[in-house]
């Protein structure tokens, strides 16, 4: 099954056997394509090239759909995967088109339409997001050489988007206001007035790969587990004063702040809830 | 992320269905699903079962859990355990919600079961609310809540994580100035209590005609 169907699918046929040619649909995007190269591989190259099924893409797809929505922060870029999806997106379409661009009318055509259509809603309301985030902090961001702690997180088309942003916001404070008072009050606000992302957020997240959260005091965890169970439904609890590095072992939930976890969700040790 | 959302993200779920029409395998995206044969059971995500449910394609077997007796276990469970239980789903309450509006007919008991949900929910909310405000009042940086779904995060996320910002603002403010306060607070009672004393003595005096000791002993 997979030799056959990794060349690609014959061109739609007439309004009858277009059901058919749908389904001929490759289970695996093989490696030799250019989308993939970039997704994971550190070889440009192409000689460590991967194989990624498109339901494993869809997983990861959704992930960071779910990651960015709930982070109080701009996460880093996921364009290879959201240029990735597209791709397998514009070729199903094409798929469950008539030659012409009309939609067929069988089942099958009207069901790949409704998945597509799902998945188009999570790439674009991922891209929103980050732009609406993107707009929220856009003069943080584009302080400095490389933007801060924000260097490498903005794509290219992105970072133009802010600085634009910047540039027309200035502008029209410029001619709104600031040209029309004294001299002696044009000024705009300084860098430390920008409004920046709240890193010290509480967020929920579960946990996907063993690992130990960043320590927030020198102190040891004296376990107070014990003694909080015992009277909150909450499974623990663990006081501020004692709290230090937290174990998190896969499959639990928990409710924290989000500058220690930051790093673990880059890493994908977490996923937020 | 809103109710809607969580619930898009529930429709992901695999759910067990019997449709009633001939198709080959189904090559989609999210993965190969088919042949698809009358009356034999089948595994699609729950977006698909609704979407041939809807065209009466179908009929959707609901899940083991989604029936009378798992349900009014699980209810007695999370009514003995002060703690929550592990639920059957993640996303339980979406999963029941959309199997009951769009296709109640497949759902033995649809009522009883529409009614031990909603008392399941209530179970985990009123549980959830108690020990979130144990939570806020405990001096805690972290929790753990590993049976919670995520839609009952949702109720209590913007609340919460709003909550938790002003503690750990104010918390992290000016650790003196709640002291000073109450000193100043402390002394002007003194003095208060002091002038009171002084205006009843004062009173009493002028009724009395003879408390010049009285008076300056009380106003010390």
């Amino acid at each position: 099954m997979s030799a056959e169907d990794s060349e690609p699918p014959p061109p739609p046929a007439p309004a009858s056997a277009a059901g058919a040619a749908v389904d001929d649909w490759p289970d695996e995007i093989s490696a030799s394509t250019d989308e993939v190269d970039s997704l994971g591989s550190d070889d440009p190259g192409g000689a460590n090239d991967l194989t990624v099924t498109p339901a494993e893409l869809i997983d990861e797809l959704l992930t960071a759909w779910c990651n960015e929505k709930l982070c109080p922060d701009l996460l880093p870029q996921r364009d290879d995967l959201v240029d990735c999806v597209r791709d397998q997106l514009e070729g199903m379409d094409r798929q469950v088109r008539l030659p012409g661009g009309r939609p067929t009318k069988d089942l099958a055509g009207y069901l790949h339409r409704l998945e597509l259509s799902r998945i188009r809603y999570v790439t674009t309301d991922l891209l929103r997001t980050r732009l609406a985030k993107i707009q929220s902090y856009a003069e943080s961001m584009t302080v400095g050489p490389n933007g801060g702690r924000w260097a490498g997180r903005l794509s290219k088309p992105e970072a133009d988007f802010a600085k634009t942003y910047v540039t027309s916001m200035h502008r029209h404070f410029d001619s709104l206001v600031l040209n029309k008072v004294p001299q002696f009050l044009r000024h705009r606000p300084t860098e430390l007035e920008a409004p920046r992302p709240n890193l010290d957020a509480f967020v929920f997240f579960r946990v996907r790969r063993p690992t130990t959260t960043a320590a927030t005091t020198s102190q040891d965890n004296n376990g107070a587990d014990g003694s909080a169970s015992a009277t909150t439904a909450v499974a623990s609890v663990k006081p501020a004063a004692e709290a230090a590095e937290v174990e998190l072992r896969p499959g639990e939930q928990h409710l924290m702040q989000f500058a220690p976890v930051e790093q673990l969700l880059i890493d994908d040790k977490i996923l937020l809830i | 992320m809103e109710p809607a959302e969580i619930e898009f993200l529930a429709e992901n779920e695999l759910i067990e269905i019997v449709p009633n029409f001939h198709h080959g395998p189904m090559h989609l995206l999210c993965g190969t699903f088919g042949p698809f044969e009358p009356a034999i059971q089948m595994q699609v995500p729950l977006w698909l079962a609704l979407a041939l449910r809807t065209k009466q394609r179908c009929r959707i077997t609901p899940p083991d859990w989604l029936s009378v007796e798992s349900l009014a276990e699980l209810k007695e469970r999370e009514e003995s355990e002060q703690l929550f239980t592990p639920v059957s789903s993640p996303h339980f309450r979406e999963i029941a919600s959309l199997l009951l509006q769009h296709a109640p007919e497949d759902v033995p008991h649809s009522e009883r079961i529409r009614g031990l949900i909603k008392d399941i929910w209530d179970l985990r909310m009123s549980k959830l609310r108690l020990s979130f405000q144990l939570f806020l009042n405990s001096d805690a940086a972290s929790a753990r809540l590993t049976h919670l779904t995520r839609m009952e995060i949702y109720t209590m996320r913007a609340f919460l994580t709003k909550s938790l910002d002003q503690v750990f603002k104010l918390r992290h403010s000016d650790k003196t100035v709640p002291a000073q306060a109450a000193e100043q607070v402390a002394a002007s009672n003194a003095r208060t209590r002091r002038a009171a004393a002084a205006a009843a003595a004062a009173s009493a005096a002028s009724s009395s005609r003879g408390g010049a000791a009285g008076s300056s002993g009380v106003s010390q």
